[in-house]
């Protein structure tokens, strides 16, 4: 009876938590936007898009480097977001499709500045934008979350 | 005289075809908008200050040049804005014209519009587009740090490698190569006297002391290792002129033997492997174990090496503090490491493909003071960028001897994309929240129940981290196995994966102590079934 009722605690604890763990934050790169944006919409989770100037802009750098390669950013189940990085290379080629992909988004969401990130909400619905954060991934993370909090997700 | 014909020199339309092809790409890498901008801001200043000496034929054609080049590479540059830099770009070639054809007051006129139009061609582009990035250095232990110069790392004293898009110039591959001169083939337990040769692998060059820079105390650390991954040895060769250098070590293996020459070029200053192998006398008879198990304990004559992690699980990519903690034969705690090499203890790793190093330092700066004494720990970061197992060797100097205790860490891969997206769209399907599933030691069930389960004798081993961390503490082998539910129905199994609760009636049929591991990953998954 007793070794029952410690199954049943642990059942009942599992089932609890089982609710609240998440999977951290997915991270792609343009060459999976569709996906990106699909798997936001699918998992009702906010749709992160960094236009970043990879190999001219250093505050696209610090950004990508401080907080979007960072272990914890990826992990933490805190951050519950799909990433999506929109690089704009000077120095690599690119193919045609990924460009072309890359110059509508940045025309459609009118990005002036690199980096820009476009907080988007699951269905697409833009709910603000951010620019390089210092302060690693917790202060980037805390302002996104922010934006996705004040619009009622 | 006859015309060539082209189709009759396929070797001018080769070459011609790849100045085609090549030269847009060259030209990409030489030049980004920054410089082009750099090049224009002259041109124009020159135009300015036009005399009669100057060559306003050459200066404009320069002009031209630059801004089509500038035109092509400013991809951050969108939409309306690009169309205005367009316009604004082609009536700048039509002032230089008009400054090159016209009279002198003309032409003044039109040097002034250029200049005013080119002052708003710039304002078209993002802040940071016109401003050259300098060259950056970072630690490939701590990605975030970005330093101007190279050097170590301020946090752990890893040597720091370039961020290669700031610098396009250098090369991530090795600029120095290397090769073994052996007299005869190593034989076990017999003292081999060696030379490795050092060239530039750009011209075939000797490389001389004077093309190394120092680090740790020497120019040239050889860490030497049998492809079992068994007999390590470090070091050190002296220079015997026209890019030589004399070696010795004693082979306790009859294996094919590697050597990874640990430099840094003065040309470069970015650390680099160069790798030779030495034949052996016997036939290989070893081979590399590919399964053996993780193992993070080692004794040498009573003396007990142990170290630990931060974290349980390490994945490629992740950085993570790591100790090495020693105790003298009587258990008490070794405080008499000595000075090798400028630090109280070095690390190397071999990775699975016998061809992957990891050279790590304890953190902190270099010791100068021979005499100086640490211990019992050793902090010291990890990180590999590959999966697979890692043989890491420790050395450490304890009385004046040194020792090589031989771990193996298991690097597990990153959940991929894929894994993701699957995972994510199964847990949208069934309403419930689930761990991340993917790397071994996890086991799968059906479509309504999942449980991961860590092999016996591998505490580490779950890549549910998320699920996990709240079910043992870091560190701490759990009670029993980590598990995960879906919405309705949940259980657990036991640490050897033979038990389960709750009418968990497909985790018994699935998870055996066989199917833990690697093969478990092939049970049927529920992200199969998703739509």
């Amino acid at each position: 009876m007793k070794l029952l009722l410690r199954e049943l605690c642990v059942f009942c604890l599992g089932a609890a938590l089982s609710i609240q763990a998440a999977l951290g934050c997915d991270v792609s790169d343009d060459s999976n936007f569709a996906r990106a944006a699909a798997l936001a919409k699918s998992t009702n989770r906010p749709l992160l898009l960094a236009f970043l100037g990879t190999d001219w802009s250093i505050s696209s750098l610090k950004l990508d480097r401080e907080v979007f390669d960072q272990t914890d950013f990826a992990d933490n189940s805190k951050y519950d977001f799909v990433l999506c990085k929109l690089h704009f290379y000077q120095t690599r080629q690119r193919s045609p499709e990924i460009v072309r992909q890359n110059e509508e988004l940045a025309t459609k969401y009118k990005v002036q500045e690199f980096p820009t990130v476009i907080v988007l909400s699951p269905d697409g619905r833009e709910l603000g934008r951010l620019g390089y954060i210092p302060g690693g991934v917790k202060a980037f993370a805390a302002a996104a979350t922010a934006l996705v909090g004040t619009a009622g997700r | 005289m006859a015309k060539p014909d082209p189709q009759r020199q396929p070797g001018t339309r080769l070459l011609l075809l790849a100045w085609l092809l090549l030269g847009p790409c060259v030209a990409r890498a030489q030049q980004t908008v920054a410089q082009s901008a750099a090049r224009i801001d002259g041109d124009l200043a020159a135009i300015a200050r036009t005399s009669a000496q100057t060559d306003k034929r050459q200066l404009g054609a320069s002009v031209a040049q630059h801004v089509a080049r500038l035109k092509e590479q400013s991809i951050m540059v969108f939409g309306d804005r690009r169309t205005q830099l367009g316009e604004k770009l082609r009536e700048l070639i039509r002032s230089c014209d008009e400054w090159r054809s016209g009279a002198p007051d003309e032409a003044r006129a039109a040097a002034g519009r250029a200049q005013e139009l080119w002052a708003d061609a710039k304002s078209l582009y993002p802040r940071e587009a016109l401003q050259l990035l300098p060259p950056l250095w970072s630690c490939q232990m701590h990605q975030e740090l970005m330093q101007p110069t190279a050097g170590s790392c301020p946090i752990c004293g890893m040597l720091l490698e370039p961020i290669y898009v700031t610098q396009p110039g250098l090369t991530e591959g090795p600029i120095i190569g290397a090769a073994v001169i052996a007299d005869a083939p190593l034989q076990v337990g017999k003292r081999a006297d060696l030379r490795i040769r050092l060239f530039f692998l750009d011209n075939g060059q000797p490389v001389s002391p004077a093309d190394l820079e120092e680090t740790h105390t020497r120019k040239i650390h050889l860490l030497i290792s049998d492809i079992t991954e068994t007999d390590y040895h470090h070091e050190h060769p002296e220079p015997v002129g026209d890019g030589e250098y004399a070696f010795s070590f004693t082979p306790l293996r009859p294996d094919t033997y590697r050597v990874w020459a640990d430099l840094l070029p003065a040309r470069t200053s970015v650390q680099q492997y160069s790798v030779a192998d030495i034949a052996s006398s016997t036939p290989r008879r070893a081979r590399l174990s590919k399964n053996e198990a993780e193992n993070r304990r080692a004794e040498i004559d009573g003396y007990g090496f142990e170290l630990s992690f931060e974290k349980d699980v390490i994945q490629e990519r992740d950085t993570v503090a790591a100790r090495l903690r020693v105790t003298e034969p009587d258990g008490r705690p070794c405080r008499k490491l000595g000075v090798v090499m400028g630090a109280f203890g070095h690390f190397v790793g071999v990775g699975d493909d016998f061809a992957t190093v990891l050279h790590l330092h304890p953190t902190g700066p270099l010791i100068s003071d021979p005499d100086a004494r640490s211990g019992p720990e050793l902090p010291f970061y990890f990180r590999s960028n590959k999966s697979g197992l890692f043989r890491l060797f420790a050395q450490v100097k304890i009385e004046g001897r040194d020792f090589f205790p031989r771990f193996v860490i298991h690097v597990r891969p990153r959940p991929s994309a894929d894994t993701r997206s699957a995972e994510g769209r199964s847990r949208a399907a069934r309403g419930g929240r689930h761990p991340d599933l993917s790397g071994s030691g996890i086991a799968v069930c059906d479509g309504n129940l999942i449980a991961a389960v860590l092999p016996a004798g591998d505490p580490a081993s779950c890549s549910a981290p998320s699920c996990c961390a709240k079910h043992h503490s870091p560190g701490r082998r759990p009670s029993f196995g980590c598990w995960q539910a879906g919405s309705r129905r949940a259980g657990y199994v036991s640490r050897e994966g033979r038990r389960c609760y709750s009418g968990a009636r497909h985790i018994q049929s699935s998870v055996s102590s066989s199917t833990v591991g690697p093969r478990a990953r092939r049970s049927r998954s529920p992200l199969e079934r998703s739509p």
